[in-house]
């Protein structure tokens, strides 16, 4: 299963992005999730080989970097789908948070792209093909808080982004 | 099983510890030893002897999620709050619910929420303290019981989302809301992409305030052998 979280102006651009990414790996994954707070799950038949997963979440995260931040959301509720910004409909994740901070003008290659897909859960051969996390900004910080709670790293080592 | 066979630091911290079985195993790794506290104290006194006794901890709440996250590099014991439900003043109906079982620690640690996330915020967004045991066994509380009380650091947030790797939740306290007077359903089929959209934003643009706005797509094959089109596995329904 993939968690894709996204900014949720730019659902249009992600349901096509997922339908074209599947396709090209040759998959039918069950889509569901929480379109308006930007997040859907991806749950791909776990009967599926690895090089397939593997396709998808590659293309999923290409098309996701062409949704840079600043470009346009053609969606029809582009820039409203997002209901608010208060802490009610808080960033689901630290991918969402960045994904909804404003653009800024040098926001172009290598910025946080709009949206991620994160594997939660596969059978092992797709674990061992597929990185897990993707593109994870800010590994360094997080990095540094595991070693202030677990210098010696004997809490969970491993089950966090970036082997933490 | 005999006590003669785990560690005698794990033993005496706490009174219901056992060696691991083939149903421990996390991501496929197995485990040596599984200890379940049975307060905050005990947990402090496991997390003391894992420390002494070097040994890599897993914690595990209902284990409904243990299967998200990598699997971990080393894994001798888990450390079981299962059946550590919600207690105290009751539970949000927002997307603080422990779906089927699950633990409130577990909900936080795996960063799960479900569909009322819309309208109330995940776990993370609805926590206003937490307390955890720590890698060496001290326990630390951050926030507190009333939404007002935000002195110090944040932990809560630091813990959403945590796989387990920077300590034990042991004690969580969420803001709360009143159940709904009433709730009805809308479902509408969407021919494509833009169509699904445009609902959604309609639907957030509307003065009603949906409590939940979500997309449910089952596969378009059916599936070789299956019996039918199957619900997309949302953590929290």
């Amino acid at each position: 299963m993939i968690r894709i979280a996204f900014w949720a102006a730019a659902l249009t651009e992600v349901l096509r992005a997922v339908d074209t990414a599947a396709s090209a790996a040759g998959l039918d994954p069950a889509l569901g999730g929480s379109a308006a707070a930007g997040v859907l799950y991806a749950a791909v038949d776990e009967r599926a080989g690895p090089s397939a997963v593997s396709e998808f979440v590659q293309a999923l995260r290409a098309a996701f970097r062409e949704l840079a931040p600043g470009t346009s959301a053609a969606g029809p509720g582009s820039g409203t789908a997002s209901p608010a910004t208060g802490p009610r409909s808080g960033p689901a994740s630290p991918a969402a948070g960045r994904a909804s901070r404003p653009a800024g003008p040098a926001s172009l290659a290598g910025a946080p792209s709009r949206a991620s897909a994160v594997v939660l859960h596969a059978p092992a051969a797709v674990r061992a093909a597929v990185d897990l996390w993707g593109p994870v900004p800010a590994l360094g910080l997080m990095r540094a808080v595991k070693d202030q709670f677990d210098p010696e790293h004997r809490m969970a080592p491993g089950r966090f982004a970036g082997g933490i | 099983m005999s006590a003669a066979l785990l560690p005698a630091a794990l033993a005496r911290a706490c009174s219901e510890v056992r060696r691991a079985g083939p149903d421990d195993a996390v991501a496929g790794v197995a485990p040596r030893y599984v200890a379940r506290p049975a307060d905050v104290a005990e947990a402090s006194a496991v997390m003391q002897a894992a420390a002494a006794e070097g040994l890599a901890a897993v914690p595990r709440g209902a284990g409904t999620r243990l299967a998200w996250g990598g699997p971990p590099t080393r894994c001798d014991l888990i450390i079981d709050t299962g059946g550590s439900g919600p207690s105290g003043s009751g539970v949000s109906p927002g997307g603080a619910v422990p779906p089927r079982g699950g633990t409130v620690g577990g909900v936080l640690a795996a960063g799960a929420a479900g569909p009322l996330r819309l309208r109330y915020g995940t776990p993370r967004d609805l926590n206003i303290g937490i307390t955890v045991v720590r890698a060496d066994g001290t326990v630390a509380s951050s926030g507190g019981k009333v939404v007002k009380n935000v002195a110090g650091y944040d932990l809560g947030k630091l813990f959403a989302g945590s796989f387990g790797t920077l300590g034990l939740i042991v004690e969580a306290a969420f803001r709360l809301h009143p159940l709904p007077g009433a709730a009805s359903f809308v479902t509408l089929d969407c021919a494509d992409a833009a169509a699904a959209h445009a609902a959604i934003a309609a639907a957030a643009d509307s003065p009603l305030a949906p409590s939940a706005a979500e997309i449910d797509r089952a596969r378009r094959r059916r599936p070789p052998g299956g019996a039918g089109a199957p619900r997309p596995p949302g953590p929290a329904r």
